[in-house]
């Protein structure tokens, strides 16, 4: 059921009515009792919408919610630090992997005070040892893993920075 | 101490205070509750409408652009996270939506009548019994107080449907008023 002063009340409470409109209102008032009370009724509505109850929230929500936040940010981390593991793993082999070649690269030759098992070793892999000792005595090999070191040192350090990261923030969740 | 806005608080977060997400929650949890309250018609689903919006909200604080308010932003999420809780439980939302012209065969409307004590409480619980996007424009409007273009941002309605629908709503309970013969209560007023 639609009444036919609905587009004027609506306007009124809005504050949305033109110099003639309010003019309207005024002379409906004074002669139409029908639209007296749907104005009157109609103010009762909007002045009393405003105090529409809140509903409160459970009191653990924000709990819940910041629990659920840390547990993201957790994980995010965890996933970060699985491939920063591998990372890591990966440049010890090859720092070790280093390490025993500049060992051979030192001593190639078999001596008789060596002990029979590191003799073994060296002879049986000498050949190769040697052809990769002349590449890692080269200048050019000496400045790659230069960098090589130091980017690996850099990752390092924002490893451990992040993982700083990490514990501060979880302390202070 | 000062009170940080909401952009302020947004922007600590941004820099790494998480904690400080919990100001917006603490502001924002009571009116985000009331809404999908009435939404979902049930404080269970209405809860964990509620968690998920606020972490939706924190995954995509960085995506929030300056150009709207926190809170209309915000709503937005709200609003659509129970419109998937209510789709995902296959309930008629469209049914509840658009029933508006048959206002007048409201459910309970004679109970809720009885049990009032005033013609005040009596229209408040009914803004609950109105349909779904009824009520939720009136909340929006009267308890959230956002304007009319904000509203139509959160429900992704044209201003002037959302204009329309505000009216109706504010209609329907003035005609639920005059069915109980409130008239002499707010003649006096």
């Amino acid at each position: 059921m639609k009444n036919k002063y609905d587009e004027l009340v609506n306007k009124f409470v809005d504050n949305e009515l033109n110099s003639n409109e309010l003019n309207q209102v005024e002379e409906l008032v004074k002669s139409d009792d029908n639209f007296k009370l749907t104005l009157s009724s109609h103010k009762y509505v909007h002045e009393n919408l405003y105090d529409i109850p809140e509903k409160t929230a459970p009191y653990y929500t924000t709990e819940h919610i910041m629990r659920r936040i840390v547990e993201k940010v957790s994980d995010k981390y965890k996933k970060s630090y699985f491939f920063r593991g591998i990372v890591t793993t990966l440049v010890c082999i090859l720092i070790t992997f280093l390490f025993m070649l500049f060992f051979y690269g030192s001593n190639l030759e078999v001596t008789q005070e060596s002990s029979k098992i590191t003799d073994y070793i060296k002879v049986y892999t000498k050949p190769g040892i040697n052809y990769i000792h002349k590449i890692v005595i080269s200048d050019m090999f000496k400045t790659v893993s230069g960098l090589f070191s130091f980017i690996v040192l850099l990752g390092f350090y924002f490893s451990f920075n992040s993982y700083k990261e990490l514990k501060k923030r979880l302390k202070q969740l | 101490m000062k009170k940080l806005n909401d952009i302020e608080i947004i922007d600590s977060v941004l820099k790494g205070n998480e904690n400080d997400y919990t100001l917006i929650i603490e502001r924002y949890k009571d009116r985000a509750f009331s809404l999908l309250t009435n939404m979902l018609k049930n404080s269970m689903d209405a809860e964990e409408a509620l968690q998920d919006s606020f972490i939706k909200a924190y995954k995509s604080l960085s995506s929030f652009r300056r150009d709207s308010k926190f809170s209309t932003w915000f709503y937005k999420i709200v609003y659509n996270t129970g419109l998937t809780i209510v789709t995902g439980k296959k309930r008629n939302i469209l049914m509840q939506m658009s029933s508006i012209d048959d206002m007048y065969t409201l459910k309970d409307d004679d109970k809720v009548y009885s049990t009032s004590e005033n013609s005040k409480q009596y229209l408040l619980k009914m803004v609950d019994k109105l349909p779904v996007r009824n009520s939720l424009v009136l909340i929006l409007f009267y308890l959230d107080n956002l304007s009319l273009k904000e509203i139509s941002e959160v429900m992704d309605l044209s201003l002037v449907n959302t204009k329309v629908l505000l009216h109706r709503s504010r209609n329907i309970l003035r005609e639920l008023l005059i069915k109980h013969n409130y008239q002499e209560e707010y003649y006096e007023k």
